[in-house]
């Protein structure tokens, strides 16, 4: 069973999102912020993040570059998912190393693709 | 200031230098177009222009209208972002019910979904035209 972090605040859509990754078979860990999102990548190795990148603490964008600057967690991709649509937002995030990023509201089937690419 | 400055003519380009402000295409401020005898300010990829200053320029009336557009974009980006997290949970709960439920309950959880889909491509318009 292939382990995935879902990084979101927003409890609704946390919830939705857990579910769905549930349902197509993923083992979900969550954390809240940029800081919980760390750890638990440090802690549980999962196979990619998903990270929304407006966290509380610390948020999407730097956590991401902490991700990518520890040799223990920098193989691990790193998927940004926003509620900010501006091109602008892409180029931020895949310059704080994120491997793909995708809108909100998301594209289920899209972002199943997405994740099975970034493992390869 | 950076401002990148496509096709606008030499003698603009001169007194944009003499300012002190920056051309180049690498993360300007603003865009500027010309048009007429205006100049149209872009302050992203817009289809419309986020305001227009007429020649010949002055130094602060331009500075002025860029940071303001760059403000109103600013708000726009925020109040896009602040409707599309509830439109997230909203489609994906849709989602979740239509792939379970039958009859009734699947042809309105499907509708929902189209409709939050409509809401986006709506709110995507809204960015595009600068509204």
């Amino acid at each position: 069973m292939t382990t995935v972090l879902l990084v979101e605040d927003n409890e609704m859509n946390r919830d939705m999102l857990l579910r769905r990754l549930q349902r197509k078979g993923f083992a979900v860990l969550t954390a809240l912020d940029g800081e919980q999102a760390i750890q638990m990548t440090q802690q549980h190795q999962p196979a990619l993040v998903l990270m929304d990148m407006s966290l509380p603490v610390l948020d999407g964008w730097e956590a991401t570059r902490r991700l990518k600057a520890d040799p223990a967690t920098k193989h691990i991709p790193v998927i940004a998912l926003t509620a900010h649509a501006l091109p602008a937002e892409r180029d931020r995030a895949l310059e704080a190393g994120c491997a793909a990023f995708e809108t909100k509201p998301i594209d289920f089937p899209k972002l199943l693709a997405v994740m099975a690419l970034v493992q390869k | 200031m950076t401002v990148a400055a496509p096709g606008v003519p030499d003698a603009v380009r001169a007194t944009l230098e003499s300012w002190g402000w920056r051309l180049s295409e690498e993360h300007p401020d603003a865009t500027l177009t010309i048009s007429g005898q205006s100049l149209e300010i872009r302050t992203c990829a817009a289809i419309h222009a986020d305001d227009i200053a007429f020649l010949p320029l002055r130094e602060e009336e331009l500075r002025r209208r860029i940071e303001l557009a760059q403000h109103r974009r600013a708000r726009l980006a925020k109040r896009l972002h602040d409707l599309r997290s509830p439109l997230n949970a909203i489609q994906g709960y849709a989602e979740i019910i239509a792939e379970t439920a039958e009859g009734d309950a699947f042809r309105y959880a499907s509708n929902i979904r189209t409709a939050s889909e409509l809401l986006t491509a709506r709110l995507e318009n809204m960015r595009d035209e600068g509204v």
